[in-house]
């Protein structure tokens, strides 16, 4: 059917996540009407959705740090990014990290994080099922009951691009400081299974279920969209996230 | 307020004007947590509403056809919604889906004769109000999540109205006397010219395949609306007795 959505004016969405040891980079992109169409050509898709000409600081106590505008593609996590730092997210700075952007247009956008706590896989266990040749796997770590926390658990099979299971969660129903995941069992010997844990701000941690509300809502009549959680600011109303994110990720490859 | 008005012994003329004020109302917050939530009434808003309107009928009492004809012109206004999480719409007010504009009921009802009854009910009004996304941003996310490229952005809620709404009900009813009580056949036909009445409508991206390197790569190529309708028409036939 042909509908008439109500007008829509493009946003600037900003993706940018603090990982101590890794580089300072982010994402600057333009969000589209819902039925604008696609470029047939991967460049031209690029060239339509990333944003150039914008700058960049990211600041932190006493220092700044200024991201070039450059096609990024991490090595480790196959990431794009448009705007990098060869600088590193230090590993110890407890305070807050502040992003400005001014893009040519002469919107200013602004937004604070913080690095959340380290957080560490106690142990990856990988259970045999009683009943035939399945296995699955549980993933333990240690919550601090004295704060509010907020994590994100992906499970990925063979590669980080077969997701397997991806959910967000926070500490408030627990009353111990452990917690434990599992898996279906589904899962054969061989199997490679990369578990990450993710440590989150509350920031994120509402960004991600307001993006998985509003991607589930539609189709379901019973449910209730979302509108996007996001903690960047600007005159414009920008879409998008900074936030400063630990994590752990190990690998376990399915034996008998 | 309204007022009714006999015209000749047949006609009925009904007109209302109505204000009502709307309190107490409650609603869900963007995005509600509705599972295992020990805060549940964390994820609710409280606010109130308006609504207002006018009624119009015509009513035939007597002789062989009679009915009625009935046309509603209706707002309905909800907001200033405040909870412990969150506000909707930071307190604005908005249509709730239900906000039928327009309503044309026509109901006529037709003694053939001592023993059969026909009947003919037909309703047409403005859609209901739906909530579907404006726009859209892709998200790359962190390692090890999906590279999404549709994210659906929701802005105002309700702005979208589905298409307008129709049906035509048609029965008869043939009455029996059987010496051991009553019976009558009633054949009928809900929805009698078939329309599709959007229930609901829904966005969804079509894919086209790309080969990128040795892969086969779906990438979105549009987005289309599609709707979902429920009742089809349905004939029914009904036996009642009573002995």
């Amino acid at each position: 059917m042909d509908i008439d959505l109500p007008a829509y004016e493009n946003q600037t969405v900003v993706e940018s996540y603090l990982i101590p040891g890794q580089p300072f980079f982010l994402l600057l992109t333009r969000s589209f009407s819902y039925f604008d169409p696609f470029p047939v050509e991967t460049t031209q898709f690029l060239e339509d959705l990333l944003i150039e000409g914008a700058e960049v600081v990211i600041s932190y106590g006493d220092k700044k740090v200024v991201l070039a505008e450059q096609l990024f593609i991490n090595p480790f996590t196959g990431k794009l990014y448009n705007y990098v730092s060869p600088q590193l997210v230090p590993e110890d700075f407890t305070s807050e990290f502040q992003l400005e952007i001014r893009t040519k247009e002469g919107e200013i956008i602004t937004s604070t994080t913080f690095i959340p706590k380290p957080i560490i896989t106690d142990s990856l266990v990988v259970e045999k099922s009683d009943i035939d040749t399945l296995y699955r796997i549980l993933a333990y770590w240690t919550d601090d009951p004295n704060e509010d926390n907020y994590f994100r658990r992906i499970l990925n099979i063979g590669t980080t691009d077969s997701v397997y299971v991806d959910f967000t969660l926070d500490d408030r129903l627990l009353d111990s400081s452990k917690i434990v995941v599992g898996s279906g069992f589904d899962f054969i010997i061989g199997d490679t299974l990369i578990n990450t844990i993710f440590h989150v701000t509350k920031d994120y941690y509402d960004f991600a279920n307001s993006v998985f509300i509003a991607e589930s809502s539609n189709g379901n009549p019973f449910s209730q969209p979302s509108t996007i959680r996001s903690n960047v600011k600007g005159a414009n109303n920008p879409l998008g996230i900074f936030s400063g994110i630990t994590l752990d990720q190990k690998t376990r490859v399915v034996s008998e | 307020m309204g007022f009714s008005y006999l015209l000749g012994d047949q006609f009925l003329i009904n007109n209302e004007y109505y204000y009502k004020w709307l309190n107490n109302q409650i609603d869900f917050i963007d995005g509600a947590e509705l599972f295992a939530n020990d805060n549940l009434e964390e994820e609710f808003a409280f606010g109130d509403g308006y609504a207002y309107g006018m009624e119009w009928s015509v009513e035939k009492q007597q002789g062989r056809l009679t009915g009625w004809v009935g046309y509603t012109l209706a707002l309905i206004r909800r907001g200033n919604f405040r909870g412990v999480k969150d506000d909707i719409m930071e307190g604005r007010y908005f249509p709730p889906r239900y906000d039928r504009r327009h309503d044309i009921s026509v109901v006529a009802t037709y003694e053939l004769n001592k023993r059969m009854t026909a009947s003919a009910t037909w309703v047409f009004g403005s859609g209901d109000l739906s909530w579907l996304p404006s726009g859209r941003f892709t998200l790359q996310d962190v390692q090890g999540a999906e590279f999404r490229t549709v994210i659906p952005i929701y802005g105002d809620r309700n702005t979208f109205r589905l298409p307008d709404y129709q049906r035509l009900d048609l029965g008869l009813v043939i009455k029996f006397f059987p010496k051991w009580g009553e019976s009558d056949l009633t054949i009928s036909v809900y929805n009698a010219y078939d329309y599709r009445n959007a229930y609901f409508v829904f966005l969804e991206p079509e894919f086209r395949d790309v080969e990128v390197g040795n892969e086969i790569v779906e990438i979105p190529e549009r987005i289309v609306a599609k709707q979902q309708s429920l009742f089809p028409i349905i004939p029914s036939v009904t036996w009642n007795f009573k002995f």
